[in-house]
């Protein structure tokens, strides 16, 4: 057919792909040894406040200083980046998605399967890893489904980084548990009822705790012979020491509540609770008594639950509620980290002021895995892990023009056509 | 009052099969007559007639199946069937204004205009609903399977009777429609009533469809919600002879109370406190639109037999949230009487109507109180003596 | 005993003629209110087509904008609403929305529930106007049935503006019969005309001439052919596109290209052609490694078809109107996926008018909706910010000068961030 249009390839395709919007080092000016100084024009600390007119040093991959410009001296030999026009925020922090592993989130032949580890999985090359740190997402905990009560252990890993090696945080992440609604079993297996699932849960704990008990007993040298190794439950001995959380998927009230109950109150266990919707915010009281730790996603407005003809803000509820350690996510299986933002800009939406929604992206949820002392906001000593914007992270009207994980600047946006 | 002629004539007429009966009788001091449906009168410690004040301390005659006199000073003749009822109240029997109690027939199929298609056809005998719904105080119900379109004929029919056949009141019936916000379902409908219209129809049918359109008999309109109702009134403007009813079952037709109380339209509504949407206010339908203006009858929430025996309690709470008693009774009886063209014959207690009437230890509102017998045109289809059905 | 007919009672219909008369069925309080003049004072106006009015008054009579200016003289017994310190839109207009119809039916007219959840959902967003689609091509190339819809609550025969307004074509590498059958419809009907127009010809100059016979079903065709209608067609990547862009060179017909992913590595062909476009600037799709070309999404597709000249209307991520967790990726919030395409380096005016005016035009309904200006239908909306901004609410939503929504007054929103109310006047003087 004459005339017939046809894909066009030409030298300017390769720069819209989005992989080439990921830059690895090129056309930057020397930086062999990852030294910044970043003149900003507004920093957004998170936890000490906003600077105007500041510098962010960054060397060896942390921060080495942060203040107003005329307070931080600026060493020799440091690359130096003028975003005085722009803001300069942390790196975003995701605690509950399915973001960059291969090969399936839930291995259902047991109720419980602690033996599972989904860093087992991580794929670096994940493009949908490459979207969220575009996204300003640098910091990723990805799990395991919630098809079983105990589906293994998630992973936690940055979203840069030249190897698999830099990128792991932590190769075995929280301990992911579900509460209710998915592991609900209908062939007469146990687990079908709420009894089922919940007793499928307290005594593996039971036993992880004895487990465990035995072990410490005999690595003081308070018992002679080792007990009997059980490398499944090994995963979960940080979990006992209070050194790893436990990602535990759970809905309305009554979910809430039990979570708190088995994993607080029973078992002295540092938990977080994840969706936690519907009536979830009742408990609202229950968990800033207890300091509990709530992440909301992927729901994070609530219409019917309430059955006022209202819609509410999940986040806000629980704030009224007294809850402060709160975080959201996106809970995607790939694709979406994006949305992040977006939820804490809905929760600001829906009824919380902008700060504090910006901490449901970075320190809350860096502190609710038990990470805050290298994440989630920008304090010297902590992971220089950056996002330079031209406004808020919540406001969609500007992108993210620069990422630094580990302090390395991994990601640049392309502005030309 | 009663015409002493008749009864005498009655007496005369039978003299000599019931005599020998009269003598075996004499124990029980009054003479027994063979046939004990011919006169019955109904002593009660209440008689709420829907034609007027109650009257307390009444008698009802009923004079072969008709009521002859309702009034506290009416004379119980001679060898009439006495019902004690000094320490209950009597009302008019119940009339279910659209219900499939019992049928067999399959609702739903793809929308048509099947006026041909006859309830009477489609009564099946051997089932105990009915009778059920007797025992619940229904002495009427008007029959019918919903399909898309134009359903077909509704049967008038007593609840208990011997056979199929006797239990229609009448061989015709009003037209069914059922109403859908859907292309075909209007089109069927609108092509059926607008040939009826023009000059008659003449398919099978076509009589039905051109006396719901001339008015002769009712046009029975089974629909959604508010959204259906504003549509139906439309749809229902070239024919202003028909006697149009709206059975609406939709959880948001409180939204056109004041359209269909502008119209003093005949609606039949559940019988439920309902929830307004997404939320859990309670609110009362039935008392809305009774306030704005609207003719409201009731039918069991639930076309099953739980639903019919739950009738009254549900009935009960309407009246405890709002609704006058007045308008709850007449919901019940007189009104759906009248929007099925029965009136003339039943749905209140009135000299000349049938007698249909339920006893019960305590008032129809109550749900504590218990019907003890009901009667369809004087004979007795329900007595609580019986411990069954029979 | 035959049943002796009964009549019923006398007046099951009381027709209240004055009811009769008034038209649409009275909505309760208001039927006066509405007749009387309304003023909006005091907001920042977005006209749309004509800037930015600072502390600027809208007059709206009998359901129609009579003015919008600066300064305007209010006249007496007007009702008015004080937009001070707020802005002003014209309501906005969907380019789809599903769900407002089941998907079943046969024609958006027959199935328009006026009392519906989705429309009290619309106007707490802003949403006035919106493209309805009931059904589409399934073994055929072209089906279904469609219409424009105003959120005129409760009040049916207003909601339907037009009907239908587009033809929905399924036209797409993936179905290559699909495309056959329609070409040859469209080549069919072509011929048909040509030899129609030749018929005309030879008959004016008194020819004999026999009339050519219309083929079955060609009067899609022939509104297509005519440029009466256009074409909706769902084409996501570069060779859909192109494809859909050969119709227009062979046939001439007006193409709405929906669901564009991959407009962006084709911009200038699709400009060239006049076609307009329909796009969520935050779809995602994964560029493909096998093809020396661009490909995949881009989140600066809006501000790069901008460029090139191309037309478009932006739409959410999720066409309908969802209460259920997610939030944010709907129709609730519009104008956010507007603000996104603003991220991707669009322009702010074009991205207010991707979801106002430019999707009026492309529903045909441009000279009553889409923007404020005199003449058009008062169908405003009253934000408490800036119209872009991810904690802005809709105040107020106006459709034919009538109040439909007041977020102070229904149950939705008020509890979110609720205005002030304004402080107590000072008693009159005695």
């Amino acid at each position: 057919m004459a005339g017939s249009l046809r894909r066009r390839g030409g030298p300017w395709a390769p720069a819209l792909c989005l992989a080439a919007i990921v830059v690895a080092g090129s056309g930057w000016p020397a930086e062999t040894d990852h030294r910044y100084a970043i003149h900003a024009g507004k920093t957004v600390t998170i936890t000490k406040g906003v600077i105007n007119d500041g510098i962010v040093l960054v060397a060896n991959g942390k921060i080495e200083a942060v203040g107003p410009a005329s307070r931080v001296q600026v060493p020799p030999g440091y690359t130096f980046i003028d975003v005085s026009d722009r803001w300069v925020l942390p790196g975003m922090v995701e605690i509950h998605s399915h973001t960059g592993v291969q090969g399936g989130l839930n291995d259902m032949v047991s109720q419980t399967n602690p033996g599972m580890r989904i860093g087992d999985g991580l794929d670096p090359e994940s493009e949908a890893v490459k979207n969220a740190l575009a996204a300003g997402v640098t910091t990723i905990q990805s799990v395991p489904g919630s098809g079983t009560n105990h589906a293994g252990y998630g992973v936690t890993f940055k979203t840069a980084g030249a190897t698999k090696q830099e990128r792991f945080v932590r190769r075995v992440g929280v301990m992911k548990m579900t509460q209710a609604y998915n592991p609900e079993r209908g062939g007469g297996d146990i687990g079908a009822s709420r009894m089922g699932m919940t007793w499928m849960i307290r005594e593996f704990l039971s036993r992880t705790r004895d487990y465990d008990a035995a072990w410490t007993a005999y690595e003081r040298g308070e018992r002679k012979n080792p007990p009997r190794r059980d490398i499944a439950l090994d995963n979960a001995r940080p979990v006992f020491h209070g050194d790893l959380p436990v990602l535990v998927h759970t809905y309305e009230s009554w979910g809430v509540g039990m979570t708190m109950r088995m994993f607080h109150d029973e078992f002295g266990l540092k938990a977080i609770a994840t969706h936690a919707e519907s009536s979830g915010p009742k408990m609202a009281e229950e968990a800033a008594k207890r300091s509990f730790p709530i992440n909301i996603g992927p729901g994070v407005v609530d219409f019917y639950a309430a059955a006022d003809n209202r819609f509410y803000g999940v986040v806000a509820t629980y704030w009224q509620g007294g809850v402060r350690e709160i975080s959201v996510n996106t809970d995607v299986f790939g694709y979406g980290e994006e949305l992040l933002a977006l939820k804490a800009a809905m929760a600001a939406r829906f009824g919380l002021d902008d700060q504090a929604a910006l901490r449901l992206v970075t320190i809350n949820p860096a502190r609710a895995i038990l990470l805050a002392d290298r994440v989630g906001s920008i304090e010297v000593g902590k992971d220089a892990d950056l996002v330079v914007k031209r406004s808020s992270l919540l406001d969609p009207t500007t992108p993210v023009e620069m990422v630094f994980v580990n302090g390395k600047l991994a990601y640049r946006r392309d502005a030309k056509e | 009052m009663r015409d002493e002629p008749l009864t005498v004539r009655r007496v005369s007429a039978r003299s000599c099969s019931l005599l020998a009966l009269a003598l075996l009788a004499c124990a029980r001091g009054a003479p027994l007559l063979a046939d004990d449906h011919h006169t019955v009168a109904v002593l009660a410690g209440r008689i709420e007639t829907l034609a007027g004040p109650a009257v307390d301390n009444g008698v009802i005659l009923i004079v072969d199946g008709r009521i002859e006199a309702v009034g506290p000073d009416v004379k119980v003749p001679e060898g009439a069937e006495v019902i004690e009822a000094r320490g209950g109240a009597v009302f008019p029997g119940l009339v279910s204004p659209a219900t499939a109690l019992g049928l067999s027939g399959a609702s739903g199929g793809k929308p048509a205009s099947t006026p041909q298609y006859r309830t009477a056809d489609e009564l099946y005998p051997f089932q105990d609903a009915c009778k059920l719904a007797a025992r619940a105080g229904f002495t009427t119900l008007a029959l019918w399977t919903r399909r898309p379109g134009i359903s077909g004929e509704v049967a008038l029919a007593r609840t208990v009777a011997d056979g199929p056949k006797e239990m229609l009141l009448s061989d015709l019936g009003p037209l069914a429609v059922d109403f859908r916000a859907d292309t075909d379902t209007q089109s069927a409908i609108k092509g059926a009533l607008d040939g009826a219209a023009k000059g008659g129809s003449s398919g099978p049918g076509g009589d039905l469809l051109t006396r719901a359109v001339q008015g002769e008999t009712p046009l029975l309109i089974t629909c959604s919600g508010a959204g259906d109702v504003v549509r139906i009134l439309k749809l229902l403007e070239p024919y202003d002879k028909a006697k149009p009813v709206l059975i609406c079952q939709g959880d948001d037709v409180q939204r056109v109370a004041d359209q269909l109380g502008a119209k003093q339209a005949n609606v039949v509504l559940p019988a439920r406190i309902a929830w307004e949407r997404y939320t859990r206010n309670r609110i009362n339908v039935p008392r809305l639109l009774a306030e704005a203006g609207a003719h409201v009858a009731c039918v069991p929430y639930g076309d099953s037999v739980a639903g019919y025996e739950a009738y009254r309690g549900a009935m009960a709470e309407l009246v405890h949230g709002g609704l006058t008693r007045d308008a709850a009774l007449k919901a019940m009886t007189i009104l759906p009487a009248t929007m099925l063209g029965l009136d003339y014959r039943l749905g209140s207690l009135e000299k000349g109507k049938d007698a249909n009437l339920v006893v019960l230890s305590g008032d129809l509102l109550d749900a504590r109180a218990k019907v003890l017998r009901v009667l369809i045109e004087g004979k007795t289809v329900y007595n609580a003596e019986w411990g069954g059905l029979r | 005993m035959m049943a002796r007919r009964s009549l019923g009672p006398t007046s099951c219909w009381v027709f209240l003629l004055p009811a009769l008369l008034a038209g649409p069925p009275v909505l309760g309080a208001g039927a006066p209110e509405a007749e009387k003049p309304l003023a909006i004072v005091g907001g920042d106006i977005y006209t749309i087509t004509d800037g930015v009015i600072r502390g600027g008054t809208i007059l709206v009579e009998k359901g129609k904008i009579t003015r919008v200016a600066a300064n305007v003289d209010v006249p007496e017994g007007a009702t008015v609403i004080d937009a001070k310190g707020q802005v002003v839109l014209p309501g906005l207009v969907a380019v789809r929305l599903n769900g407002l119809v089941p998907g079943g039916a046969k024609n958006v007219a027959d199935a328009l529930d006026p009392y519906s959840s989705v429309i009290s959902f619309a106007l707490a967003s802003g949403v006035t106007t919106a493209f309805v689609q009931v059904g589409g091509p399934g073994d055929e190339p072209t089906g279904g049935s469609n219409a424009v819809v105003k959120m005129t609550e409760g009040d049916l025969p207003g909601m339907l503006v037009g009907e239908p307004v587009a033809i929905a074509v399924a036209y797409s590498n993936s179905q290559p019969r699909l495309k056959a059958v329609f070409r040859q419809d469209l080549a069919r009907a072509a011929e048909y005309l040509r030899k129609l127009s030749q018929y005309e010809k030879d008959k004016a100059a008194g020819k004999k001439a026999d009339e050519p016979k219309l083929p079955a079903g060609a009067e899609q065709m022939i509104k297509l052919l005519r440029r009466e209608l256009p074409a909706r067609i769902s084409a996501s990547g570069a060779n859909d596109i192109l494809a859909a862009l050969q119709l227009v060179d062979d046939f001439g017909i007006r193409v709405i290209l929906e669901g564009v992913v991959e407009g962006w590595t084709v911009a200038e062909e699709i400009a060239k052609r006049g076609v307009d476009v329909i796009i969520s600037p935050r779809v995602k799709q994964e560029f493909d490694h096998n093809v020396a070309a661009p490909t995949g999404s881009s989140d600066q597709q809006a501000a790069m078809l901008k460029r090139a000249g191309v037309r478009f209307a932006i739409t959410p991520v999720d066409q309908w109107f969802g209460p259920w967790g997610g939030f944010g990726e709907d129709l609730f919030t519009f104008p956010l996926e507007a603000a996104y395409a603003v991220g991707g380096g669009l322009d702010e005016q074009t991205a207010l008018e991707a979801i106002t005016i430019t999707p009026a035009r492309m529903l045909g309904v441009d000279d009553r909706v889409g923007s404020l200006q005199e003449g058009k239908d008062a169908d405003i909306i009253i934000l408490d910010g800036h119209p872009l901004h991810y904690s802005t609410f809709v105040e107020l939503t106006l459709v034919n000068g009538k109040v439909l929504y007041d977020k102070s007054k229904s149950t939705y929103f008020s509890h979110i961030r609720p205005k002030p109310a304004p402080p107590e006047p000072p008693p009159s003087p005695k």
